[in-house]
């Protein structure tokens, strides 16, 4: 399963997940990804990642009770975790990524 | 479109629902559409309700189209899709997911019918959704004060003066508001906005004001939003309050607290700031002011009786009709004529709903207009639904093969009607982008005249109205074509249509129905383009009198304070004067009280005596004018001499008459150096000039010229500066500026306006209206010519294999090529006989639009149904070509 490819954006959605914590809800995860990455994330395609990453079996999600939030209308919220094997993905993609930079950086140093 | 509810505010329930229905069912859907309320709140915290509801639609289509382009793009199994669709019984939500995919596909397969079909519904739907932005925003939506119904505005009205209404007296005013019971209150204004020079905050700069009565703004029901309207008070000659208009106060003090209390200097004079208005309020009546100082109400009291000069708005009483209020009226102008015999004599008094007044006469242009983009839609319907039946002729095999299976008629039909719903919600979202730009371009053509210019924008409600109208064109298209596909019984065998053929007799018929229909809803719009077209021509050729080119016009007030004596006055227009005219470049410089083309005003007329002998009163527009005045515009003199720098204060006083002067009231004897009456003197006539148009329809009237230095002390003049330069030139204002500044830096010049715009603008209504009714025709013409083409090369596409056969029997190309015109020969000539019977009657209700052109005007009804007969010749010619081409032994290989 950790074979499968992961995209740079859905590799971002993990990453922001994984910053989150115990706070990764969807509404949460876009605007992490708006803070660090500095531009703006539709709504669509985040939701559709979130399905892509879990038919790929690396994130779950439990649903909680969105009453206490006021705004929500009673909507349930949405709180993912990412599974062992969204772990493995992105350690993989990480070692691959190391390995590319290793000597470049006169290369790709600020001038 | 979004509400609150006990819950706080909620996102708009359509478009929840919409999305409800195209996100997965359960908790997941569910947490979704709470993440996008959440984020609805914080959007509508942040910027307003209706973007909020706009930002929320945005949404819906954005994810929920993701979520639907996502079941749609998984891949069908088959077994499962033939089961549910034709033989078991399903549910209807089971079965409408199957036929959205269905036709979602189908659409890729054709992409040339489903780009034709949405652009074509795309013009029809943008088209209206922009017009009704406008209507919307001018008449539909009401004023926007707190109960605007009880809102009326006064006028006194003469038979022979004032027939439409006129502006108000003081003392008529004051009686009123004593003495209608029906008015809750009555506010009066200055008739005109005479502005001030505010300097001291940045660059000097001219702003407009408006003098109120202390109770304007409770008639208006509009509050300060800092400080506090003006106390009866200070409704004093001396009074030196002002209120702000939100704008000024952002613009010189960027919106701060503290300018309350603090002065600002106007005309040199300091002002305390006593509030500030809100920043949607707008005065209907009173027009786009900067500040308000209050009306000194003893002048009001105090002035004549035949001295009109105050627009009179008042607020109804709750539940007190407005006919009980103008019997009330009624019963003081008699009162008042009784008491007051010779200044009352004749007047009497109306109250009209404010609405209506402001709106006025533009009401019926912009529902023209409005009915005009229908008949744009009407006709782009018409050409889907004509595709769709051509489409659906060549599906009959598939449905045919669908009705033996056991697919029910209404099965079909909730099929065809699913395709079309699709087509007109993509024709309805492309619509509304093209809308949405071109309420940008209409605004940008809609002249200054039009009022309430500014409500225009693109809301909600013309989302509500967009997708009414798309609801209303799906409806159109696909109930014919439907209804006639499952009309057919499922005995028509699958034999029948295998073979190529038009498609049967019934369908033929409607098909040609459906072009006649084209053809004579685009001779109606035609018909009327032409007739405006010619009338905009026949506006062009009026002889105005001047020549408007190269010259440039700017307006100065000189403040009482330093220009006091009227001899400042003089002195400072001949010092600037000479300093513009010693600008390179510059050919003549002038200046006058009012401007030619911009209306009639200063009627003061003159006493003069009669051929009979009596003396009479001839009505005359006076014009206070300045330097080479005749010479800039090129008004022609005709005879005598212009006026010189030696017709001076102490100088005799002169005057120059028009031709219409002349004419009217010298019929015997040479006006020239005749005296008349004028401002409180006899005036000799030293010349006679060609007369000048007050109105863009040429109209011209008694006009009598004096030499602004002689009436300098009769009030201090706002002239108009008019400056003749050799070539265009765009720096003319920035080097007035700099020449102004030298003479006196805390003036300022203002109302900068070449002179031909103020000569356009005369005419702007009329090309808004021209502009708009060319580009519906346009289209009209061209879905027409398109919906033509459609169904002949659709009917030689069918066939192919019959002209193949004729043509290897002998026929001639000629005689094939016949055969295919006359095919549309009969639709078009019956369409174009009923259209030309449609707008003999119809063309009446553009006849006050019209300017020396017949609203049956026979240039126009020959000349356009020929433009339309060449029309459907050049789309009808190019199929029959193609059919006279085709070579019998492939068409009969098809076989």
């Amino acid at each position: 399963m950790a074979k499968s490819y992961i995209g740079e954006f859905e590799q971002m959605v993990l990453l922001a997940l994984l910053q989150l914590g115990d706070d990764a809800y969807a509404i949460g995860v876009r605007k992490e990804l708006e803070r660090c990455a500095q531009r703006t994330v539709s709504r669509g395609a985040l939701y559709r990642t979130f399905d892509r990453l879990a038919e790929k079996g690396y994130l779950e999600w439990d649903f909680e009770d969105g009453s206490p939030v006021p705004d929500r209308g009673g909507h349930p919220m949405r709180r993912f975790t990412v599974t062992a094997d969204g772990l493995e993905s992105l350690r993989a993609s990480r070692s691959a990524l190391l390995k590319l930079w290793e000597g470049l950086d006169t290369v790709l140093e600020k001038p | 479109m979004s509400a609150s509810s006990p819950h706080g505010p909620q996102p708009p329930t359509l478009a929840e629902w919409v999305l409800s229905r195209c996100l997965p069912g359960g908790s997941l859907g569910r947490s979704v559409l709470g993440d996008l309320r959440q984020d609805y709140i914080e959007t509508r915290d942040r910027r307003s309700a209706t973007s909020a509801g706009l930002w929320y639609w945005g949404q819906t289509l954005a994810i929920g189209g993701r979520y639907i382009f996502a079941k749609l793009a998984r891949k069908p199994r088959p077994t499962q899709r033939y089961r549910t669709s034709h033989v078991q019984a399903h549910s209807l939500t089971g079965s409408l997911l199957q036929d959205i995919r269905y036709a979602a596909r189908s659409f890729v397969r054709s992409p040339g019918f489903t780009v034709v079909a949405v652009l074509t519904l795309a013009l029809g739907i943008g088209a209206n959704t922009a017009v009704f932005s406008v209507l919307n925003g001018v008449i539909l939506k009401p004023l926007r004060y707190e109960e605007p119904d009880r809102l009326v505005r006064i006028f006194q009205v003469h038979a022979r003066w004032t027939p439409d209404g006129g502006v108000v007296t003081g003392p008529a005013y004051l009686d009123y508001r004593e003495m209608v019971e029906g008015f809750e209150d009555a506010a009066a204004m200055y008739y005109r906005q005479p502005g001030f020079t505010l300097t001291g905050r940045g660059l000097p700069r001219r702003v407009v004001t408006l003098r109120v009565t202390a109770n304007y703004f409770d008639v208006y029901r509009i509050q300060p939003i800092v400080g506090r309207a003006f106390l009866s008070e200070e409704q004093t000659a001396s009074a030196r309050s002002v209120v702000l208009s939100y704008r000024l106060w952002m613009a010189i003090s960027d919106g701060d607290r503290g300018i309350l209390g603090e002065q600002i200097t106007l005309d040199d004079q300091p002002f305390d700031v006593v509030g500030v208005m809100p920043e949607a309020f707008r005065d209907v009546v009173g027009g786009n002011v900067d500040l308000w100082s209050p009306l000194d109400i003893e002048s009001v009291a105090n002035t004549s009786r035949g001295d009109h000069y105050l627009n009179v708005v008042a607020r109804l009483r709750p539940s007190v009709a407005l006919a009980e209020t103008q019997a009330q009226l009624d019963v003081v102008s008699a009162r008042q004529a009784e008491l007051y015999p010779r200044p009352h004599d004749g007047w009497t008094a109306l109250a009209v709903p404010l609405h209506s007044d402001v709106v006025g006469n533009v009401g019926a242009t912009l529902y023209i207009l409005m009915g005009a983009a229908g008949l744009v839609l009407l006709i782009a319907c018409v050409n889907v639904a004509n595709l769709f039946l051509a489409r659906n002729v060549t599906r009959e095999r598939e449905l045919s093969i669908r009705a033996a299976l056991g697919s029910g008629r209404a099965r079909l039909v909730q099929q065809l009607l699913t395709e079309s719903v699709g087509i007109a919600l993509l024709g309805g979202i492309t619509g509304l982008a093209l809308a949405y730009s071109g309420v940008r371009g209409l605004l940008a053509l809609i002249p200054d005249s039009l009022p309430r210019a500014a409500e225009v924008s693109v809301d909600a409600t013309l989302l509500l109205f967009a997708m009414g109208v798309t609801l209303l064109t799906t409806v159109l298209i696909g109930l014919a074509p439907a209804w006639r596909s499952a009309d057919k019984n499922s005995g028509r065998s699958l034999q029948d249509v295998t073979r190529g053929d038009t498609g049967g007799v019934r369908t033929g018929y409607l098909r040609n129905l459906l072009v006649m229909g084209q053809v004579t809803l685009a001779l109606l719009l035609l018909i009327g383009a032409g007739l405006l077209m010619k009338s905009f021509l026949e506006l062009h050729r009026v002889d105005l009198g001047i020549s408007p080119r190269h010259v440039t016009t700017f307006a100065i007030h000189l403040p009482e304070s330093r220009y006091g004596e009227p001899w400042r006055r003089t002195e400072f227009h001949q010092v600037f004067r000479d300093r513009l005219e010693s600008v390179p470049g510059v050919e003549a410089a002038g200046a006058a009280s009012w401007l030619p083309v911009s209306g009639e005003y200063h009627d003061w007329g003159f006493r003069y005596v009669s051929p009979e002998g009596d003396v009479e009163w001839g009505g005359a527009n006076f014009r206070i004018i300045e330097g080479d005045y005749f010479d800039v515009l090129h008004i022609d003199r005709l005879r005598g001499r212009a006026f010189s720098p030696s017709d001076a204060v102490d100088a005799a006083p002169v005057a120059i008459i028009n031709e219409e002067t002349a004419r009217r009231y010298f019929t015997e004897g040479d006006p020239l150096n005749q005296e008349i009456p004028a401002e409180g003197r006899l005036r000799r006539i030293v010349g006679i000039v060609r007369d000048v148009a007050h109105d863009h329809r040429g109209n011209v009237a008694p006009k009598v010229y004096l030499p602004h230095a002689q009436l300098a002390d009769n009030r201090n003049w706002v002239l108009t500066y008019v400056i003749a330069t050799a070539t265009p030139r765009t720096d003319l204002p920035e080097i007035a500026r700099r020449e102004l500044a030298a003479v006196d830096p805390d003036l300022v010049i203002h109302d900068v306006r070449p002179m031909d715009e103020v000569t356009a603008g005369a005419i702007a209504r009329e090309r808004f209206v021209l502009i708009l009714m060319v580009v519906f025709a346009g289209v009209a013409a061209a879905l027409a010519g398109a919906g033509i083409y459609g169904v002949l090369a659709y009917t030689v596409g069918q066939r192919t294999r019959e002209i193949g056969i004729r043509m290897a029997l002998g026929a001639q190309k000629r005689s094939v090529r016949w055969a295919v015109v006359r095919q549309a020969a009969g639709p078009v000539a019956t369409g174009t006989v009923v259209g030309l019977l449609g707008a003999l009657a119809a063309s009446r209700v553009l006849e006050s639009m019209l300017f020396q052109v017949g609203s049956r005007d026979l240039v126009t009804f020959i000349a356009v149904p020929t433009a339309m007969a060449l029309v459907a010749l050049i789309a009808g010619y190019v199929p029959a070509r193609r059919a006279s081409r085709i070579d019998p032994m492939e068409a009969l290989r098809q076989e």
